[in-house]
C-alpha cells in the first residue's frame, strides 16, 4: 500500500494504472462523516495507491479522480480516450508555463 | 441490488443521510467487459461482443447497491454524482496559518543625539 499526500502526483499515477490494466483496477472512494475523513484507493490487485483528505479545498480534486475514472470506465474506445486526455493535459501545461 | 442510474443515486442519498453519525460509506468503480473473469467452456465456444460499461457499487456495510453506466449515460451520471457529494461531504476548511514577520508596524527609534 503507498499512501501519497499530494493530488497531482495521486492523479498521475493513478491514471497510468488505470491504462496499464484497465479490466482489473478499481477506484474506491470511502467516506466516514463521524470523522470528516475521506480516502481514496485505486488498485489492480497487485499495486495500491492511497490518499486520504478531511479538508474543503480537496473536493475539486476528489471530483477530478471521480469523473476521470467515470469517463474512461465507460468509455468504449480506450487507446482515443487516453490520447485526448494527455493532449488536453499538454495544453493546459503550456498554458500554465506561459503565464 | 442491481438498480437504474436514478434509483441508485436516490438510494446513494439515503446511504449518506442515514450514515452521519456513525459508520461509512464506500463506493467502488471498475470497468466491466460483461463477460466473467475467468475462461469456462461457455465463453470459449461463444462469440461474444464487448460492452464495455462502467460498474457502480455503493455500500455502506450492511446495504449493498449497483449500477451499470453506459457510455451515452456518462454526463448525466457524473453531474448527478457530484451533486450529492457536493452536498453530502461534510469537510473541514484547512486553515492556513499567516507567518509573523519579525519587523515591527512601529519602527524603531534611532538613537537621536540629544541637544
Amino acid at each position: 500500500m503507498v499512501w501519497f499526500f499530494d493530488f497531482e502526483k495521486f492523479y498521475v499515477a493513478a491514471k497510468k494504472l488505470f491504462f496499464s490494466n484497465p479490466l482489473k483496477t478499481r477506484f474506491l472512494f470511502k467516506y466516514r462523516n463521524c470523522d470528516g475523513k475521506v480516502v481514496l484507493k485505486v488498485t489492480d490487485d497487485q499495486v495500491c495507491l492511497k490518499i486520504a483528505t478531511k479538508y474543503s479545498q480537496d473536493l475539486k480534486h476528489i471530483k477530478r479522480i471521480n469523473n476521470l475514472f467515470i469517463q474512461s470506465m465507460a468509455n468504449k474506445d480506450l487507446q482515443t480516450h487516453q490520447k485526448e486526455t494527455s493532449q488536453v493535459q499538454n495544453k493546459k501545461k503550456k498554458v500554465r508555463a506561459k503565464h | 441490488m442491481l438498480l437504474t442510474n436514478d434509483q441508485f443515486l436516490l438510494y446513494l442519498k439515503k446511504l449518506f443521510e442515514s450514515n452521519q453519525k456513525t459508520g461509512s460509506v464506500f463506493v467502488t468503480l471498475k470497468r466491466t467487459n460483461g463477460q466473467p473473469p475467468h475462461k469456462t467452456n461457455s465463453t470459449k465456444k461463444k462469440k461474444q461482443t464487448t460492452n464495455y460499461r462502467c460498474l457502480c457499487r455503493a455500500t455502506d456495510g450492511k446495504k449493498k447497491i449497483s449500477t451499470y453506466i453506459e457510455h451515452r449515460n456518462i454526463v448525466r451520471f457524473q453531474i448527478q454524482y457530484n451533486t450529492i457529494l457536493q452536498t453530502n461531504l461534510k469537510l473541514v476548511k484547512k486553515i492556513v496559518k499567516k507567518k509573523k514577520t519579525k519587523k515591527s508596524k512601529f519602527p524603531r527609534k534611532s538613537n537621536i543625539q540629544k541637544k
